[in-house]
């Protein structure tokens, strides 16, 4: 257990709307081991950032509705904590990089407040001075490549960049010990060359403070870069998950083989042959497989039923019927809700 | 800040030069012959023709005008037609009466507000927000003059627990004068039980001209409160594991406040509008009792003070919501970095 | 002004289905609240009340200056709904007779004060940054520099007091919220493509300002009236209730309140009716303004 930073079983987030209920994580299971490097990859709304907030309970609990699932975070269970449980993951735990720099930040509060905040309540450090927590939150800023630390900590959010933005929500996800780093999709909103930048960066204090990583992102390129294990995500399932190095060997799910093909290449040759249709809808959800509307190699068991989850390889798991027998095939639960 | 502060109080000086134009035109042009007014249409064609020379009436108008600013500038606005004193006399005899009460209900305002719309917040969706909108629909609907008169029956006649007319109870002194606010006098000079009794007489008409505002700016309040604890810098916030009691008194409130600070700096208008009639309910010797009966007997020359004096205090309360709002939120502070 | 709105979208929706569409859209938005629909059904009763106060009134007579001294001070009962004041006329009748001066004023005061308004606040955003700008925004800064209804009070007191001057000196104060609230919308809207594009193919200024812009700022506008009627209708009962209104023997509602509040508290009814009745056409406003907001909000589903 104790090389298990993050699992989660079986996990199942529901959002409450007029419509009813919209099932927009269904089923899930992942796994972070200590100091490993996983990706997250899947269109916009396939529910990745639904589940990494739920992973630190920063979602508005009011409108969802978790049927079934448990989140383990060093064998707790996140979902059953308490008050003061939660605080202790949020403080010392884990910690997530928002998809938007630009509203991450409290817009009334310089970034030196702010970071002075997280770093006092951090718990980590009973007895620094103030004077000490500022060095602290200077070396934080320095770290993410920004200069002149003391300007940014008396800066506002809006008299920085949307790049000096995202590094300083690095610096604040960093800043003080913790077993993990979610970062989601922390590039969307900036320059391609800063994207680089800010990956490259991201790595290295990755690896040099012995994080763990959640890496959000929608692009299997910068998953390829940074990751050791990639989770391909459709419609709120896992479709497939592996080594990195074995998801672009041998590609398995007809999703995954069709996001490759999506990748526009430098080169040319002209537009890629992509994946006709849309996210399904999570209200009323295909009864069988979720991408079976999409999927280009469907038959009628696609339809009715749910494809079991299957080892294909060591550490290669496939959400499909192409490698099951359709007697495996679970129905689709809490369908008639 | 300094740059925008002369900025504010240059253009305030340009508006108040063009509201002294108005009055001008609206007590000495308007009305036709000013010293018939003044004297009654009885009056002696050579009492009519010294008051006129008084006024400057039979110089052209806009020499009359520049006349009449440069004794104003001076604080001499003529004699009232009614008390035939000095109106400068009558504006610091009756002034800090109106001050007091404008205050008090001022500070009614801000805890009222501060204190509903958190509650509201705080419960949203629950009876005591349920309780609160239906307040606040009380508070739109009924006038501050009803108010008033229904306050003076309830409390001033059926349970009679608070005197209802005037400053003072009979046989009460007036402190020595400082302010001329009694409350404050009356602490200043060791009065205790006459400051109390100050501000048992102030509560009434205070809270007529309080609880339209206060309901209402609670409301709004209350929604930019729910606006914002739905933003991402809120959900990040949680995410670092700050304290729930730090993440609303600081992380929500302050970027929550300057909408209902705006709204409570824009009641203000209605609310000085108001004490010409409350101060009427109320028997409330204070400057707005004093014009509304300088207007309801054509006093011009007791008018054109009022106004001017209102006028003059409305821009100041205005530059005050401005330059708080300039230093909650960092992004309105113009000529900043 | 509601009605007027409406008609407009009904006409239209006898032209194209996809503005049927539109109008089943607006009525989903209105009616989501049901508040908005209470504000419609308030709003229809004062219209109803104003049209036909002197037919539905059980004592048409008692809104004069008629004297029955036998039935005087007399509390609400079966033939006096809301009792008798000390003249023994009838409050019920008076009552509803004022929603018609209320109205009367507000349709009045807007009728004037928002085209005027509307018009120069298009002319100053059209115009924005040059002289003529800065001549009208400062002028409209001077009429919101003093409180309106101190104003208000101010020109009314100084004209004769009757209904006329009462709202003569209401619209003198009424137009500046309007060219503030046009010039914002304007002068954000001069800059957008299709404005330059009218410029470009030579249309004239006329067109550019009443077709181009001004369809574009109708939705705040419209919202801001209907919430507005009740505005003026408040500020048009406190006039009265100083006295600078509608003259006696002819009721309003500010007069009656402040006649009532001598003979309070044995005499509660001459006031609590007439109070309910500034209540009642205030909130069915509001309630109907906010529907309308409602109804043109982009957003939220």
């Amino acid at each position: 257990m104790a090389d298990t930073v993050l699992k989660i079983e079986d996990l199942s987030i529901w959002y409450k709307t007029y419509r009813g209920m919209s099932k927009v994580v269904d089923h899930i299971n992942m796994e972070v081991k200590r100091r490993e490097k996983v990706g997250l990859v899947g269109e916009s709304g396939c529910g990745k950032t639904t589940t990494m907030k739920t992973i630190l309970r920063v979602i508005d609990e009011d409108i969802i509705h978790i049927p079934n699932g448990k989140i383990l975070f060093n064998g707790q269970e996140v979902l059953k904590m308490n008050k003061n449980q939660l605080l202790q993951l949020r403080r010392q735990g884990a910690s997530m990089i928002s998809q938007s720099p630009m509203s991450a930040l409290n817009p009334v509060f310089t970034i030196g407040q702010q970071l002075l905040d997280i770093i006092r309540y951090s718990g980590q450090y009973p007895k620094a001075s103030k004077k000490e927590q500022l060095e602290i939150a200077k070396e934080a800023i320095t770290s993410v490549m920004l200069s002149d630390p003391d300007r940014i900590l008396n800066s506002y959010p809006h008299q920085l960049s949307g790049g000096m933005r995202q590094r300083i929500c690095i610096a604040s996800s960093l800043v003080t010990p913790r077993d993990l780093l979610i970062a989601d999709e922390p590039c969307t909103a900036l320059d391609v060359t800063i994207q680089d930048q800010i990956h490259r960066m991201l790595r290295e204090l990755v690896e040099e403070k012995g994080r763990s990583l959640i890496m959000i992102t929608h692009s299997l390129g910068v998953a390829r870069e940074l990751v050791d294990r990639i989770y391909i995500m459709y419609g709120g399932n896992i479709v497939e998950s592996c080594r990195t190095e074995d998801l672009f060997r041998a590609p398995s799910h007809p999703y995954t083989a069709g996001l490759m093909a999506c990748v526009p290449r430098l080169s040319g040759g002209g537009l890629s042959a992509g994946i006709y249709g849309y996210v399904p809808d999570y209200v009323n959800p295909p009864e069988g497989c979720r991408f079976c509307p999409r999927c280009k190699d469907a038959k009628e068991i696609c339809k009715k039923k749910r494809p079991p989850r299957v080892e294909i390889e060591p550490e290669h798991f496939v959400r499909c019927f192409k490698y099951a027998d359709a007697a495996d095939g679970e129905p689709e639960e809490g369908g008639a809700e | 800040m300094g740059k925008f502060i002369a900025k504010r109080l240059l253009l305030g000086v340009l508006v108040l030069l063009g509201t002294s134009i108005l009055i001008f035109i609206i007590a000495r042009v308007v009305p036709g012959d000013v010293a018939s007014i003044a004297l009654g249409s009885r009056a002696s064609e050579s009492a009519k023709e010294a008051l006129r020379e008084e006024l400057y009436l039979n110089d052209p108008l806009p020499v009359q005008y520049i006349k009449w600013l440069g004794d104003a500038l001076h604080g001499d606005f003529g004699d009232s037609f009614i008390t035939k004193r000095a109106v400068s006399a009558d504006v610091q005899q009756f002034l800090p009466a109106t001050l007091e009460l404008v205050l008090v209900s001022g500070v009614f305002i801000v805890i009222g507000t501060f204190v509903l719309g958190l509650l509201a917040a705080r419960y949203k969706n629950t009876w005591v927000d349920g309780l609160i909108r239906i307040l606040s629909y009380i508070g739109i609907a009924l006038p501050a003059f009803v108010v008033g008169v229904l306050l003076l029956l309830l409390f001033g006649y059926k349970f009679q627990v608070l005197p209802v007319l005037g400053r003072l109870s009979t046989g009460v002194e007036a402190p020595p004068t400082i302010t001329g606010l009694y409350i404050i006098d009356g602490i200043l000079t060791g009065h205790f039980s006459v400051a109390w009794d100050a501000f048992l007489h102030v509560l009434l008409p205070a809270l007529a001209l309080a609880v339209g505002p206060i309901v209402q700016d609670a409301r709004v309040l209350r929604s930019s409160l729910v606006d914002n604890s739905s933003r991402e810098y809120m959900a990040v916030s949680t995410g670092y594991g700050l304290p729930g009691g730090l993440l609303t008194r600081k992380y929500l409130l302050k970027p929550s406040a300057t909408s209902a600070i705006t709204v409570m700096g824009m009641d203000f208008s209605s609310l000085l509008g108001n004490a010409f009639l409350v101060e009427q309910i109320f028997n409330w010797p204070g400057l707005s009792r004093y014009g509304i009966n300088a207007m309801l007997n054509k006093d011009l020359n007791a008018i054109c003070a009022v106004v001017l004096i209102i006028g003059i205090t409305y821009f100041l309360v205005n530059l005050l919501v401005d330059l708080i709002i300039a230093g909650l939120d960092p992004r309105m502070r113009i000529g900043g970095k | 002004m509601s009605q007027k709105a409406n008609a407009r979208v009904e006409r239209k929706g006898f032209l194209s289905p996809s503005t049927r569409e539109n109008l089943r859209i607006y009525r989903y938005k209105f009616t989501r609240n049901k508040l908005s629909v209470l504000g419609l059904i308030l709003v229809l009763l004062s219209l109803f009340f104003a049209f036909f106060a002197l037919k539905i009134v059980p004592y048409p007579e008692h809104i004069g200056s008629f004297v029955d001294y036998a039935n005087a001070n007399q509390p609400p009962s079966g033939a006096h709904w809301f009792g008798t004041d000390q003249m023994g006329r009838d409050v019920f009748s008076r009552v509803i007779y004022c929603f018609r001066g209320a109205l009367q004023m507000s349709v009045v005061v807007l009728a004037i004060s928002v085209p005027v308004g509307t018009l120069l606040g298009l002319i100053a955003g059209y115009y924005h940054g040059t002289w003529i700008d800065t001549v009208i925004m400062r002028i409209t800064d001077v009429f919101l520099s003093v409180p309106a209804l101190i104003l208000a009070l101010c020109i009314a007191s100084i004209l004769e007091p009757n209904m006329t001057n009462s709202m003569l000196a209401v619209t003198i104060m009424w137009w500046p919220w309007y060219a503030r609230l046009v010039y914002g919308q304007a002068s954000s809207i001069s800059g957008e493509y299709f404005v330059k594009n009218a410029e470009l193919v030579g249309a004239s200024r006329m067109h550019i300002l009443l077709r181009e812009i001004l369809p574009n700022c109708l939705s705040p506008i419209l919202t801001k009236m209907a919430l507005d009627v009740g505005w003026v209708i408040l500020m048009g009962a406190s006039l009265s209730f100083v006295g600078l209104g509608e003259q006696p023997p002819t009721p309003a509602f500010g007069q009656m309140i402040s006649d009532g509040a001598n003979y309070m508290p044995d005499m509660w009814w001459l006031t609590i009716f007439p109070a309910a009745g500034v209540a009642f056409m205030i909130l069915g406003f509001n309630f109907l303004g906010d529907g309308i907001r409602d109804m043109f909000d982009k957003g939220g589903h």
